[in-house]
């Protein structure tokens, strides 16, 4: 059974034998795929933290079409994605981590435009700052709970981790959510 | 569903907004993808022999190279004594610093008085040894000069005149005025001397003064982060370093002094605004007599400076008595600094209405929209178009819209509704 350990998507179709034929249909279903998700995916990438989503989201499909043909079924192809979507940006943050340690914070320019360049709404924004406070997989959970409306289940699979520990993770992560804003509101007062 | 998990969907689902896709994805994925299975299926690179072995001497004679050359500025002194010998070490002559005197411009100035403009009287003499700091900038000329020792009066805090002597002057000319401020020497030991903060220029503060004349540098550091440079020049016979700047009015800053090597030698905190002019706190939650419009706030970048504004409608009651019309609460003002303007408008029916936030060198203006409308764009003269924002929500009676663009054009306003069609217009003149 095709795991969705995007170590084994390292595999190309060149390697594993496929015929023309096959090759040219797994094009075809993989631009399917991509032109009803990518956009999703970006979004996914984005929301989890990645700082080029379009990237993530792109590199993620590249690996999707070069080990469709060992995928168990089509079915399983948005699940790999979405899976690949999650490990890549996990790593890249990882290394944006270490790389930024290394490197002195960067002194604000002087701006000269005068266009608008920023725009959310303040409560939103709360939410927002707290949900990027929260750890990767707790972050990974709660995003694809409550934006991609995932079952406990499929994201067990996108998360490569048991059903329990999503329950958990869902549950401390709004749990963290709630006391941070809570102590905003409070500060506020 | 609870309260907590709305708000983090609400606010997912408005974030995830932002991330938008390139027309030509799907190409770069294939060419990602392509790359990749080019790159395995190409013969490893055969490591050519002579490579292995030269490696090792290159190594062996850098080596070598390092420790000669060690040895030879152990004798000579050093790298400072190297540098020395051909001219640029510390003891190398610097370049001059400053700009040459201009005595033409000082045309205007009269013995006895620290400025004397040229529009006020023309027949006055030259007096004063001119000294070369003489800056223009959002056509304010600031020049500084060196007039005969004299006595000047200046009233302190407490309303007590007290006589100070000195021979420095600091005279700024703008439009059809000017002022001249008599400027004390630097005391024993003082590194700077400021005036207070200039806020006449309409745009600006001007903040000017004479330092020590190791300092080399000035600049404003903004409550937003920004960081605006200043000037310092120096004059022939005049012992000190004179300095000028000016930044956005409306904001904190931080006057930082700076000597040859970057160091930080003096700070100057500059508040703003004064304690006698404060409206409301900027801090969203400690305004309360407003509380009822924080419905939404948005923040704008506009000219460099982060500004926000809060929208939103007056409660229903007892506000809005009877159904009366909707009443759109608007408070905009600078990050880090204080509400400079609140305003609430009767929305008349079948309009737009606006208010006005200007911010040099940005005009941001606001208003609420009618319903159906959801883009608006300034169109200036030029043809330029700047873009603003619609804000909805669920309890906003009707769609609030911003737009920002550059301060001194006259623009036209359109608003569209969703399939495109023109809404509303609204013509705002230049703003002077």
């Amino acid at each position: 059974m095709r795991t969705l350990d995007d170590k084994d998507s390292d595999r190309t179709g060149a390697e594993s034998g496929e015929s023309a034929d096959s090759a040219g249909s797994a094009e075809t279903a993989v631009a399917g795929l991509f032109a009803a998700r990518y956009l999703e995916l970006v979004r996914l990438a984005g929301l989890l933290g990645a700082d080029d989503p379009e990237d993530i989201a792109q590199e993620a499909f590249a690996r999707l079409l070069r080990s469709y043909g060992s995928l168990r079924d089509g079915s399983a192809a948005l699940a790999y994605v979405r899976a690949t979507v999650c490990n890549l940006t996990r790593n890249r943050r990882r290394h944006l981590r270490v790389a930024r340690l290394r490197t002195p914070a960067e002194r604000l320019d002087d701006v000269a435009s005068s266009e608008q360049a920023v725009l959310v709404r303040e409560e939103q924004r709360e939410v927002i700052a707290a949900l990027a406070a929260l750890p990767a997989r707790r972050r990974e959970a709660i995003v694809l709970r409550y934006w991609l409306g995932l079952s406990v289940e499929e994201i067990a699979v996108a998360m490569g981790i048991s059903a329990g520990t999503v329950k958990s993770q869902v549950s401390r992560g709004l749990s963290v959510l709630g006391t941070a804003l809570e102590k905003t509101l409070e500060e506020g007062r | 569903m609870t309260d907590l998990e709305d708000r983090v969907r609400d606010a997912l689902l408005t974030w995830a907004e932002e991330f938008t896709t390139s027309p030509d994805a799907w190409e770069r994925m294939k060419t990602k993808a392509g790359r990749r299975a080019i790159r395995r299926q190409a013969p490893r690179p055969v490591r050519q022999r002579w490579l292995t072995r030269f490696t090792p001497l290159a190594a062996a004679a850098a080596v070598v190279v390092i420790g000669v050359g060690t040895a030879i500025l152990a004798e000579t002194g050093g790298f400072s004594a190297a540098l020395r010998q051909v001219g640029l070490g510390h003891s190398g002559s610097l370049a001059p610093r400053g700009t040459s005197p201009s005595g033409s411009v000082l045309g205007g100035f009269a013995a006895g008085s620290p400025c004397a403009f040229p529009n006020q009287s023309k027949k006055i003499p030259v007096a004063g040894v001119p000294i070369s700091a003489k800056v223009t900038l959002d056509g304010v000329t600031t020049w500084w000069t060196r007039v005969p020792e004299g006595s000047w009066g200046e009233e302190d805090s407490s309303g007590h005149v007290r006589v100070r002597k000195t021979d420095l002057a600091l005279c700024q000319i703008h439009g059809e005025g000017g002022s001249g401020t008599p400027e004390r020497p630097l005391g024993k030991g003082q590194l700077v001397q400021a005036s207070d903060p200039f806020n006449s220029l309409g745009a600006g503060s001007s903040v000017s003064g004479i330092a020590a004349a190791s300092v080399t540098s000035v600049e404003a550091d903004l409550a937003n982060g920004n960081v605006v440079r200043g000037y310092v020049a120096y004059g022939h016979g005049f012992p000190y370093a004179a300095w000028w700047l000016t930044y956005p009015q409306g904001i904190a800053a931080t006057v930082v002094f700076r000597d040859a090597a970057g160091k930080a030698v003096k700070e100057i905190p500059e508040p703003y605004p004064p304690a006698s002019s404060t409206k409301f706190t900027v801090k969203p939650t400690k305004w309360d007599p407003a509380r009822a419009c924080q419905q939404a706030r948005v923040q704008q970048v506009a000219g460099g400076t982060k500004v926000w504004t809060y929208v939103g409608f007056t409660v229903p009651k007892p506000v809005q008595p009877n159904h009366a019309a909707p009443t759109l609460c608007v408070v905009t003002g600078i990050v880090g600094a204080e509400a400079s303007y609140t305003g609430r408008y009767t929305m008349p029916a079948g309009q737009v209405v606006r208010t006005a936030f200007v911010l040099n060198p940005t005009s941001s203006l606001s208003g609420m929209a009618v319903h159906g409308v959801t883009s608006v764009t300034a169109v200036l003269a030029d043809g330029r178009k700047y873009t603003g924002t619609i804000i909805t929500g669920k309890l906003f009676t009707y769609p609030v819209w911003i737009v920002s663009y550059p301060l001194k054009d006259p623009a036209t306003l359109v608003f569209r509704d969703a399939a495109g069609k023109e809404v509303a217009v609204l013509h705002e003149p230049a703003n002077p």
